[in-house]
């Protein structure tokens, strides 16, 4: 360990001792047009890769060794977040220099750096493909994140987060524009400082329908941005597995600091708080809505989090430490997180930059049985009349599920530019991690039946993955006033995951709880994949008189999960963009207006065995070990293919306002459509896998963002969003359609959209011969009953700095076309837990009613009155034998988030304490403030089976996700 | 100088683009999962065999005690606490939509139980064995399980609700008399691939009783006549704490949600020295009433009773009753009850033969192919009297009517 440290302290001492030779000083002040300071704006002298942060005065200072002064003219530039960037150039004579900016207010972003592609960056106002971004840096300000979900859920257009369930930890889910096309898991790839990164929800032993979200690791704290490529459009250049569009979080890194005159700024941020149950179960309609309240609680949050940062002109660098402490809302849902961040970036010579990234995880996570088992407090409290019917109340906290996991993220990034116009780029990254995870039921207690004698469940996950990209880029000009961009890379990617698991049962004590008090061992396995893709791209960009641009681009795939018939398959890319606001005919009001077109294809990637026939693996029992079926697949299998058009324009107008529009369509061809043998070929452990489907997805986005109050003690800034998806399965080659969710409630079949609700409708009641209510009747046919996943989403957002200090940071979202399966309810009816379905039973004389479980007073009716036929329509409706009887509209609004913070800096100042404390700010900030919607179960936002299922929107005991409150503070010194 | 530059691009990734396909290609082999091919040698003979063992062990009580929740040998009721599937409901009424996930996945696993068993002589005809046994092995295997399929498919799955029957590989239906003369010419091809005594008995009893789900009582006495004697070890389906017998975890210790007929009890009420054959349990329904369940299969891992030297008795005993053929069917029905220390009847007819069996094959899922043959069905007349064959099958195969 000492050596890092000693290098680091040499690069700090030798970059100090170059300025203590004679200086010269360059200093200003920079404000906004109404002349008030910005605190924090950079300015950059970029030929010596220097510069100052401004103080709370707004004012820089910096110094320049005398030597090197040759009276040389060099650029100087100022920038700031929200404001244009502006540079002037200045004489470097030796003496001192005075430069002040004036900043203009960047409503548009025009000058953010974006990237376009795998190795094209440009500033927004020329990007030729719809780019959003995050600033996460600038929402922990004012907000509490715990997660990336949490930071990206309603942020992006055309973008949809869907959480599984209320875990700490929980998985969740990216809905892409309209979703991709028919393969794979949906989910775009993700890159963390270049590293691409584990997604996954891992299950290991069920506790239900939940998985943990690998990503739960992250520390939102550190991450600086998040950038979104949303489709193959802007995402070709990625490859296989890019179709649902890209994800790129960069970390934070040190900064140049005010005058120079301290290395390096503390942040400290505390945060404490608590989850709370935001849906209280009613005893209207569910008799046991008492067991079921009972078992929430109220989860403590406590989190730290501190930060160092700092840099000179040849070393920056970020360190930070967390700990998390969060408990959910039942009594064992919890994450305990610890994470360490080390970012260097070094600048060895003015050709060569040097990035190291580094990032370890030690995190724990308590996840409560729920959903689809007998072993849920949801399950046991809410599915019937009588509760803890499986496992007694009591017993209930004992199961223990935790997982803990270990992770190292890191990378290396090194650019030279040897010559002018000519770059080069290399990116070394891993991410490795260990996911371990205890599962207890205790000897003693009864579980169901099923475990009497205590059980415990061992299940070991180990992913290692590298990621190695390439570029060359060479900047040039042709005819004299074309500039092009020439780009050819290589990115490579490596998985090796494998995982262990053993079961033990018959503990003969409460007091041992280790696998060796096991009395017999009752499962164990064992996987292991490995698989390797890889591409090589070439990507070239033109742009003429800063007002046309067009880039051309190709991208050749290779990877160890395509069949032995399809080694490689090729992606094209070509977009175009014009700045109309170029042009004299526009009024002045119009400050920009950017057309834009982008064509591109990418696809998903067969899974890594699908290629292969026939696999058989061994299965163990009574006989021993014995070979069966494992998968079927397909040796002709290839890549789906995605193509998108998306068409769009930005806008800024007045200054105030700015508009981002874009309009996507995307066509997916040689869909893998995994035909279903019928079971009498007994060929069925797997479907077969076929490119032979294909879908369409359309939809549209907008961002419009207005600041109507700008002053130094006011600022006003609305954001709306608003998307469009829909999509449509146009064909399966003649495979069966696939049914999925419990009571195969949704489908992917020709002519709707995928994972629609198509199912059974009651359609009225039958009666006997006397009149009396005998059935339901259903549908003949299955039904389109709905979306799934809604087609209309959107989200508010209001930041209203107030009296200079406060700021009031409001956040709502909605979606509408959405319905959600509510099984529980379902369940419930079925099981006389619903106290409206138990009246229409005892109305009609099917059933009698124990007292309690329906409303009183009531009389039967009297069969072929109609009174009795009224009765017997309505509980004919409430049938759950058919599904669309609890398939609801879902539509919501929630207030996702709302702070109110204070900034005490000011204060500090007129104290005259800002030399020991720089900034002070602390805020009250609340998530899933409230939830309007016309579902009448606990949550819109969950799913039964987790977060990588195809059935979504299944309501079955599930947790919803709670509210959040945090009272923050945070400290700079 | 603008050339080399832009070579300097183009050059690197030619370069790359061709070790592209090398390096994809280079990684770790598979190692819990195997091609088929691979299979296809004499040392692999012995997994492939237990494979279709395996196979055989889990579809054994899981369709038997499905095909019991169909007769009325047991039923569901969801007053016990314990009780929560739909689909058993719908086998116990005989009320089964095409759609009963716990039905279409018997019917697949039987399925793989065929081709398993079917794939297993085609591999023997593949591979070149250099010891006859191994080669004899494999034979037998393959067709004694693959006729145990085809019996289990015409006597438990239909089409329609009385038209019994099973498919092969997406073919027509296949009516159960054909199926069963399927099953009998496997039974009989087995035969000639064991020298054991005790196991071509066991192959005996096995035919016969195919003849008695064809009610073709001649044969079925031929057959019987050369069938299990006292004596001989019970032919089992293996089970372990792995993988378990399907009555633990549905209708058992396990878990309590198929629950036995209360005439069971009765039957103990009548002599308790039955507890010795009929063994139950209690469990009280939330709304106060007795249920009995099965605790015959007392563990995960206890053998599931698939033929027995009793069955084959009683099976002759009938025969012997119908007049199928000659002999002692009072001693036959005796030598059973005696080895339990019941007391020993001094007469026999048919339906006391009958009401043995009903005793005798308490949870080995042959009641379902007695009330078939006897034409005692408990239901009403419009309701299944065997498991349908399910919507998978029938939207995947194009002889079928969807």
């Amino acid at each position: 360990m000492k050596k890092p440290l000693q290098i680091l302290l040499f690069l700090f001492l030798a970059s100090n001792l170059i300025w203590a030779q004679g200086a010269f000083k360059v200093s200003g002040k920079v404000t906004d047009t109404n002349g008030e300071a910005l605190i924090g704006a950079s300015v950059v002298l970029k030929a010596f890769n220097t510069g100052a942060a401004t103080d709370l005065d707004g004012k820089y200072s910096f110094e320049i060794p005398s030597n090197l002064a040759r009276g040389q003219r060099v650029e100087l530039t100022a920038s700031f977040v929200n404001y244009k960037k502006k540079s002037v150039m200045i004489t470097l004579t030796g003496s001192n220099i005075t430069q002040d900016f004036e900043l203009e207010e960047d409503v548009f972003q025009s000058d953010e750096v974006v990237v376009t592609g795998i190795a094209s960056k440009t500033s927004k106002s020329v990007a030729e493909v719809s780019v959003s971004r995050i600033s996460a840096a600038d929402l922990q300000m004012v907000n509490a994140y715990s997660s990336l979900s949490q930071l990206v859920a309603g942020k992006i257009s055309g973008v949809q987060m869907q959480t599984s369930s209320g875990n700490v930890g929980s998985g969740w889910r990216f809905w892409v524009r309209g979703g991709g096309g028919l393969n794979g898991d949906g989910q775009p790839i993700i890159y963390l400082d270049g590293v691409r990164l584990d997604n996954a929800e891992v299950i290991g032993y069920g506790a239900g329908g939940q998985g943990n979200s690998i990503l739960s690791n992250l520390n939102a704290n550190d991450i600086d941005k998040i950038e979104i490529l949303k489709g193959p459009a802007a995402a070709s250049s990625y490859g296989a597995n890019g179709s649902n569009g890209v994800v790129l979080i960069t970390t934070k890194s040190g900064k140049l600091m005010a005058g120079m005159q301290q290395p390096v700024t503390i942040d400290y941020r505390f945060n404490y708080g608590y989850n709370e149950q935001l849906y209280k179960y009613s005893k209207d309609d569910f008799l046991s809505a008492d067991d079921a309240n009972r078992q929430f609680v109220k989860g403590p949050i406590r989190e730290h989090y501190v930060s160092a940062a700092g840099g000179t002109s040849t070393l920056k660098y970020f360190a930070s430490f967390e700990n998390r402490y969060e408990h959910g809302i039942l009594p064992t849902s919890f994450g305990d997180r610890s994470t360490v961040r080390l970012n260097l970036t070094a600048f060895p010579t003015e050709k060569l930059t040097i990035k190291g990234s580094t990032n370890y995880v030690m995190n724990k996570l308590g996840r409560p049985s729920n959903d689809n088992i007998i072993y849920g407090y949801l399950g046991n409290t809410i599915f019937r009349a009588a509760s803890f019917g499986w496992v007694k109340e009591e017993d209930l906290i004992k199961i223990k599920d935790v997982s803990k996991i270990n992770q190292f993220i890191g990378s290396l990034t090194a650019s030279y530019k040897p010559i002018e116009g000519l770059e080069l780029n290399g990116t070394l990254g891993i991410d490795n991690s260990d996911y371990y995870q205890e599962r207890f039921f205790p000897f003693g207690p009864n579980f169901g039946g099923l475990i009497q004698t205590g059980q415990k469940n061992i299940y070991d996950r180990k992913n290692k993955q590298f990621t190695y990209d390439f570029n060359v880029a060479y900047n040039y000009t042709i005819f004299d006033d074309i500039n092009v961009r020439s780009t050819a890379g290589g990115q490579f990617f490596e998985r090796t995951v494998s995982s262990t698991n053993v079961t033990g049962e018959k503990f003969n004590t409460d007091l041992i709880v280790t696998l060796g008090a096991a009395s017999t061992i009752t499962s164990y396995g064992e996987s292991f994949s490995n698989i390797k893709d890889g591409g090589i791209f070439t990507e070239h960009a033109f742009s003429y008189q800063d007002q046309y641009f067009l880039t051309l681009g190709i991208r050749r795939d290779y990877a160890t999960a395509i069949g032995k018939n399809a080694p490689a398959i090729t992606y094209p890319k070509a977009s175009f963009a014009i700045r109309l606001d170029k042009y004299d005919f526009l009024p002045s009001e119009i400050n920009l207006l950017k057309l834009r077109a982008a064509y591109g294809e990418s696809g998903q990637l067969p899974g890594s065995t699908a290629g292969i026939p026939l696999l058989w693996s061994a299965e163990t029992g009574g006989y021993g070990a014995g070979a069966v079926l494992n998968s079927i697949g397909n040796d002709q299998i290839q890549p789906e293919r995605i193509k998108e058009i998306e068409i769009g324009f930005d806008a800024e107008l007045f200054k105030d306002v700015s508009i981002e529009f874009t309009y996507f369509r995307q066509n997916a061809l040689n869909s893998i459509v995994g035909k279903v043998n019928a079971p009498s070929t007994g060929r069925t452990i797997t479907s077969q896998p076929y490119n032979v489907g294909a879908m369409e997805n359309q939809g549209f986005e907008t961002y419009i963002q207005y600041t109507p109050i700008r002053s130094a003690n006011y600022n006003l800034q609305l954001g709306l969003i608003w998307n469009f998806q829909e999509n449509k399965v146009t064909d399966l080659g003649g495979a069966q359609p696939l049914y999925f969710g419990f009571n195969s409630v949704q489908t992917i079949q020709v002519g709707l959209p995928k994972y629609q609700f198509y199912t059974f409708k009651s359609v009225g009641a039958n009666y006997n011969t006397a009149g009396v209510y005998t059935s339901s009747k259903a549908s003949t046919e299955r039904i389109n009953i709905g979306s799934s996943v809604p087609k209309n989403t959107g989200s508010f957002t209001l930041n209203f700095r107030f009296l200079k200090d406060f700021t009031l940071y409001g956040f709502a979202e909605w979606g509408l076309n959405y319905k959600i399966y509510n099984y529980t309810k379902s369940f419930a009816a079925r099981f006389g837990n619903v106290p409206e379905y138990n009246k229409y039973n005892f109305l009609l004389g099917l059933a009698e009613i124990a007292p309690g479980t329906a409303p009183t007073g009531l009389t039967k009716l009297t069969p072929g009155t109609d009174e009795y036929k009224a009765a017997a329509e309505k509980f004919a409706s409430m049938d759950w034998r058919n599904p669309a009887s609890y398939i609801e509209d879902a539509d919501y609004l929630i207030i996702r988030e709302v702070s109110l913070s204070y900034d005490f800096t000011s204060l500090l100042r007129d104290f005259e304490l800002n030399s020991y404390v720089k900034n002070f700010a602390m805020g009250l900030s609340v998530r899933n403030l409230a939830r309007i919607t016309k579902y009448s179960g606990a949550d819109v936002e969950i799913n039964a089976t987790g977060a990588r299922s195809d059935a979504r929107a299944i309501d079955f005991g599930t947790l919803q996700t709670p509210r959040t409150v945090n009272l923050w503070v945070r400290l700079g010194f | 100088m603008k050339k080399i530059k832009y070579l300097l691009v183009v050059l690197p990734l030619v370069f790359v683009g061709l070790a592209c396909t090398d390096y994809i290609k280079d990684v770790d082999p598979l190692i819990n999962v195997v091609e088929n091919d691979r299979l296809d040698t004499e040392a692999q003979v012995g997994f492939v065999v237990k494979g279709v063992q395996q196979r055989f062990s889990i579809v054994a009580s899981q369709l038997a005690c499905q095909a019991d929740l169909l007769s009325d040998q047991m039923f569901y009721t969801s007053d016990v606490p314990s009780a929560s599937f739909p689909s058993f409901e719908e086998i116990d009424k005989g009320a089964i939509t095409l759609d009963n996930a716990t039905v279409a996945t018997t019917y697949r696993q039987l399925g793989e139980l065929r081709f398993f068993a079917d794939d297993l002589l085609a591999r023997a005809n593949r591979i070149s064995f250099a010891t006859p046994a191994n080669k004899d092995l494999a034979l037998f295997t393959g067709n004694f399980y693959g006729a145990i399929a085809r019996f289990y498919s015409a006597t438990t799955f239909g089409l329609t609700e009385n038209q019994p029957g099973g498919i092969i590989d997406a073919g027509p239906f296949i009516p159960a008399s054909q199926f069963l003369d399927d099953a009998i010419n496997r039974y009989k091809a087995a035969l000639n691939y064991t020298t054991d005594a005790a196991t071509k008995r066991i192959v005996n009893s096995m035919l016969a009783k195919a003849y008695f789900a064809k009610k073709d009582y001649a044969n079925a006495a031929t057959f019987a006549a050369q069938g299990m004697v006292s004596g001989d070890k019970d032919f089992q389906a293996l089970n372990s704490d792995v993988s378990n017998i399907y009555y633990w975890g549905f209708a058992g210790a396990g878990r309590v949600q198929i629950v036995v007929a209360d005439r069971f009890n009765d039957y103990l009420k009548a002599d308790p020295k039955e507890s010795a054959r009929i063994k139950i349990s209690t469990t009280t329904g939330t709304s106060k009433r007795v249920y009995y369940w099965q605790t015959k299969y007392p563990e995960k891992g206890t053998p599931f009773q698939v033929m027995t030297w009793k069955e084959n008795n009683l099976m002759l005993a009938e025969c012997i009753l119908r007049g199928a053929t000659s002999g002692n069917a009072l001693s036959l029905v005796n030598a059973v009850r005696t080895s339990y220390a019941l007391n020993a009847l001094t007469a026999v007819t048919l339906n006391d033969v009958l009401v043995e069996r009903d005793k005798e094959l308490f949870c080995q899922g042959t009641r379902l192919m007695d009330q078939n043959r006897t034409d005692t069905w408990h239901l009403a007349a419009t309701t299944w009297r065997y498991m349908p064959i399910p919507r998978t099958e029938r939207n995947a195969n194009p002889n079928l009517p969807k």
